[in-house]
């Protein structure tokens, strides 16, 4: 649990300090799949709680937020009964599959589909999948 | 709340990028209402849409719900600046042979009742004209300093058209 607050705070923290939105790493998801990796059967609660945190900046499809939070939660533990979930190349993976996904998620849901947002969501992917192993480190040192 | 409208500081920025919004230290208790206008001294950054007793929820001009009537400040132009989650706003609704150029000042049009009338709301940074559909687009950078958001002021209507 500690490892999932340490990166909630941090993505407050990033996105208050960047010029660009898209420029910051969607750490949410990073301790999301971090925390629950190291204890999947925790899913359910850590997954409400990054959900319940990335609420409070919605005006829009709030519930759709909990839900894709929920569904990355239950991804990483259904993974968890096939291969090891405490891998930092699954965790990678997986970070990375979210970004997208979640990514297009809401594009589609408003209306935004173009070439330069399209851009920004695998961009943004990119670099939040470049922070799981830092995210790792720090939260193991 | 006093005659000059309610400083307030951001607290927090929305960490999901195609939901832009900023949290305010200010509230209900503090004397805001929703749809209050919220600026910095550059020029609009947006309206309130969600209220607590102590923090209130801005909806930044660049979000994708963000629409405000707009005009042309050189020619009075008029079209509705709408956001759409990057740092520019796009200008629509102009007709084919609007009469808009890069480095045009963008103000409110005052339409509408939630904006007063010459707010800046940014400057023509990019012209797009579709002569088949008669239609001009353009791109507004923000007047507001939306990066840099520290201290803004939040003005009810009946105070901003003072």
């Amino acid at each position: 649990m500690r490892a999932l607050v340490i990166c909630l705070v941090a993505h407050l923290i990033v996105a208050q300090g960047c010029p660009f939105p898209w420029w910051v790493p969607d750490l949410t998801v990073v301790g999301l799949v971090v925390s629950v990796g190291d204890a999947p059967a925790r899913w359910l609660g850590r997954s409400t709680l990054a959900g319940l945190w990335a609420m409070i900046w919605a005006v829009r499809f709030p519930v759709v937020i909990l839900v894709g939070l929920l569904a990355v939660g239950w991804a990483v533990r259904l993974l968890a009964r096939q291969w090891d979930v405490a891998d930092p190349r699954l965790q990678a993976l997986v970070v990375s599959v979210a970004g997208v996904v979640m990514g297009c998620g809401a594009l589609y849901l408003d209306g935004l589909w173009s070439v330069p947002l399209l851009g920004l969501v695998g961009a943004r992917a990119a670099v939040t999948t470049i922070t799981v192993p830092l995210a790792r480190r720090l939260l193991r040192s | 709340m006093g005659g000059r409208g309610v400083l307030a500081q951001v607290i927090g920025r929305s960490t999901l990028p195609t939901q832009q919004t900023a949290l305010l230290d200010k509230g209900q208790g503090d004397g805001l209402t929703l749809d209050t206008l919220v600026i910095d001294p550059e020029g609009v950054v947006g309206r309130l849409v969600e209220l607590h007793l102590s923090s209130a929820l801005v909806l930044l001009v660049t979000d994708p719900d963000s629409r405000i009537a707009a005009l042309v400040e050189r020619s009075r132009e008029t079209g509705l600046l709408v956001g759409r989650s990057l740092s520019q706003c796009e200008l629509v609704y102009l007709d084919g042979q609007a009469d808009v150029a890069i480095g045009d000042r963008i103000v409110t049009a005052g339409l509408g009742g939630t904006f007063p009338k010459g707010l800046p709301l940014g400057t023509v940074t990019r012209v797009s004209r579709d002569e088949e559909a008669a239609v001009t687009t353009a791109w507004v950078e923000p007047a507001a300093r939306l990066s840099r958001l520290e201290d803004v002021l939040c003005l009810p209507m009946h105070q901003a058209e003072e």
